[in-house]
């Protein structure tokens, strides 16, 4: 445990002792508030929400117009069910459940364990750490060069625009290019749910997968959803309000993460109408009480850009956490964000137990999907440092007139 | 060049549910015609469900070759049952009045058995859509592009739908669910068809991997119904401004600013007030604390001492 040299704040903190809450397996209190906090998989993300997220609650994720990267992010946060052991419910209508899982990301096996990754930050490196989560703490020297005139600020770090610095890390590295192997995610801890119409009326003639009750209520869809979440929830034990005896061996314990991908999507019902919009409401109502009593944490994925402001506005304020993706996908984007594939905005964080919620140190982020990698980062503008930017004294040489006097001699002045 | 539109009808470019937007101002029915044509000669077998037009008109132009591979359901003569003694055996009737799902259920029932890999024509959604929830098409359409496991596969799905009947929110919905949206709108041209578009078509197509295509591309369709596309034109190239040729300014003046070698020498010798020289690191990392006195004249000078300035 031993304390880094310069004053970077390393939470390497341990308490002496018997912690009065329970320890499960991929969890860790928070530092703010001391709730018990998942990682979502995506560490960056886990930064912005203050540690990740808290067990209990609900995070949705406004979806971008072409879905694609709130699936990313949700393969994510299942992967990390997985690799942690924790049961695992995924509910989705339009792609299939089960093709989701076939997509999981793949966990980079040569991560190593948090001990060792706190490299003493004044140490300089002339390349990379072999480790996955090498550009952390590395200051490459080599490449700045020995600064003849500006020597006092040799040794500043580079600018870095990754968010989460800290070298404990929670949660698992993932590689996007290879998907997670079948054989890893274990079928006793997984839930797939995926709501199939059947005939609520057996006398009809025609078979029963032609009998689509499309009429069916909206609300009758959510309700299968929530008797099915609520079931899994009691199977799995972690129903906090039947449990009587809390003292009851940490060991038993385990967390449910629930991803609910495209809720409200068309096919779920007319949400964009009031009654469709009144049914989503209440389910999420009724979704977000459950959680808050079991050991569970939720994220769901809905495509707001279908709705109006208002509507939108309410599914947001029945969740906890809530974050937008504005993708850029088949725009133009405007020169500063070439390296970026989309906005991030986070819109609420919640105030679990505590008076204030976690302050954020900046609102401007936006996501970047890297080969291997989905991060979000700050917005960084480089310099501009173009041949057009100022120039314009540049045209005023050409027409500077001799100052030799006017003509007398023709003597060139020597300076 | 192929141009995305050929691609997607040709099905070197995958897609699974198209949607062709038209308006009053240009129909889409022609390319549709069109597209059903192609896809004919490709795939087994297409489903046409007609709620807009007769059924007989809409086959009648199209190549007598492929005809037989056509099979027509036919939503327009009598889709919600008001006309209880009329039954039209040639075509299969449709019924949208209950609630059971119209697209899958049809094309199972008449579906040939040794066809495998068909499509379904949908001219145009915009009656289903009035007549029937959001969701009931929605939920419909998905089942056309999703079931897997009956003896054949439908590998695309084309819905023409007239966008000025409806609704932001529908047509938004209906969207999100597409993986291509073509819209059409007219081009105003008299030159031959082969030269000039028809119509312009705005194409978004998203591919399964998350990658989306924005284009722009011109249309014909001749007399058979064929297809001949216009590729996008690219923007005009962003004309360069060169800058003036500056030439060497220091040239022409009557005042000398170039530099000898000797001087440009002894300009890199110059050792500037702030750099880290070995003596002044020397000096800051050994300080020592030498005191240099230097008295000067008039630190002689006592005050107490009243004949101290005296000069003798």
């Amino acid at each position: 445990m031993a304390a880094p040299s310069s004053g970077r704040v390393v939470s390497s903190f341990q308490k002496k002792g018997q912690g009065k809450g329970i320890q499960i397996a991929g969890t860790r209190p928070s530092l703010h508030n001391g709730q018990l906090l998942l990682s979502t998989g995506i560490p960056s993300l886990d930064h912005i929400l203050g540690g990740g997220v808290a067990v209990g609650t609900i995070l949705l994720i406004e979806e971008d117009v072409y879905t694609s990267f709130a699936r990313l992010m949700l393969k994510y946060f299942v992967a990390e069910g997985v690799m942690c052991g924790h049961y695992s419910f995924l509910s989705s209508l339009d792609p299939n459940p089960d093709s989701l899982l076939t997509e999981l990301p793949c966990p980079v096996e040569s991560v190593l364990s948090t001990s060792q990754n706190v490299h003493p930050p004044g140490e300089v490196k002339g390349h990379g750490s072999s480790s996955g989560s090498s550009e952390k703490m590395v200051i490459d020297k080599g490449s700045q060069g020995n600064m003849e005139i500006a020597w006092r600020y040799q040794n500043l770090p580079q600018l870095k625009t990754e968010l989460a610095t800290s070298p404990n890390i929670f949660g698992h590295v993932y590689d996007l290019t290879k998907t997670m192997p079948g054989n890893k995610i274990d079928k006793e801890k997984l839930w797939c749910y995926q709501h199939c119409q059947t005939s609520l009326d057996q006398e009809t003639t025609s078979s029963q997968e032609d009998y689509v009750n499309s009429e069916e209520d909206t609300n009758a869809k959510f309700d299968h959803l929530f008797k099915e979440i609520k079931r899994v929830i009691d199977i799995t034990g972690c129903n906090l309000q039947t449990v009587p005896n809390r003292t009851i061996s940490s060991a038993t314990k385990n967390i449910l993460r629930l991803a609910l991908l495209s809720l409200g999507s068309p096919l779920w019902g007319d949400s964009g109408s009031a009654e469709g919009n009144a049914a989503i409401c209440q389910f999420l109502h009724q979704l977000r009480a459950t959680i808050r009593k079991s050991l569970a944490a939720c994220i769901i994925t809905v495509p707001t850009h279908l709705f109006q402001q208002m509507y939108s506005r309410r599914i947001e304020r029945l969740c906890d956490y809530v974050v937008r993706l504005e993708s850029f996908a088949g725009e133009d984007k405007a020169p500063a964000f070439k390296e970026y594939h989309g906005l991030f905005h986070v819109v609420q964080i919640p105030r679990l137990n505590c008076l204030a919620n976690y302050a954020l140190d900046t609102e401007d982020l936006a996501f970047k999907l890297k080969r291997k990698k989905f991060s979000i980062e700050k917005i960084h503008l480089p310099p501009d440092l173009s041949e057009t930017v100022s120039r314009s004294q540049g045209e005023h040489l050409k027409t500077v007139k001799g100052c030799g006097g006017g003509g007398a001699s023709n003597t060139s002045l020597d300076f | 060049m192929a141009t995305l539109l050929s691609q997607l009808i040709d099905g070197r470019e995958g897609s699974q549910l198209i949607v062709l937007e038209d308006s009053v101002a240009h129909s889409g029915r022609a390319l549709l015609r069109c597209i059903t044509t192609e896809l004919a000669y490709r795939l087994d077998q297409v489903h046409i469900f007609n709620f807009d037009t007769s059924p007989d008109v809409f086959i009648n132009t199209i190549d007598t070759k492929v005809k037989n591979k056509l099979q027509c359901h036919d939503g327009w003569t009598n889709p919600l049952q008001w006309n209880l003694n009329s039954t039209n055996y040639r075509h299969n009737s449709l019924d949208i009045s209950t609630s059971e799902d119209v697209f899958m259920r049809n094309v199972k029932k008449c579906n040939r058995d040794d066809s495998k890999r068909v499509c379904v024509v949908v001219d145009s959604l915009s009656p289903v859509l009035l007549r029937k929830s959001p969701t009931y098409v929605f939920n419909g359409l998905h089942r056309l592009i999703n079931t897997n496991d009956l003896g054949f596969e439908v590998c695309l799905v084309v819905c023409l739908v007239h966008k000025d009947v409806h609704d932001e929110s529908a047509l938004c919905a209906l969207e999100h669910l597409a993986s291509t949206i073509l819209t059409v709108s007219s081009y105003m041209s008299i030159m031959p068809l082969n030269e000039a578009p028809l119509g312009i078509c705005n194409i978004v197509h998203k591919r399964r991997t998350g990658k989306v295509f924005k284009k722009k591309e011109g249309y014909s369709v001749d007399r058979d119904y064929r297809l001949i596309t216009f590729p996008e034109e690219t923007k005009q190239s962003v004309i360069k401004m060169e800058p003036p040729d500056q030439g060497d300014p220091t040239a022409n003046l009557t005042f000398n600013l170039t530099l000898r070698e000797s001087e440009k020498q002894a300009r890199s010798e110059v050792v500037l007030p702030y750099t880290l020289s070995a003596k002044r690191k020397a000096n800051e990392l050994n300080p020592g604390g030498r005191i240099y006195y230097e008295p000067d004249e008039a630190d002689d000078f006592d005050d107490e001492d009243p004949d101290d300035d005296l000069d003798i």
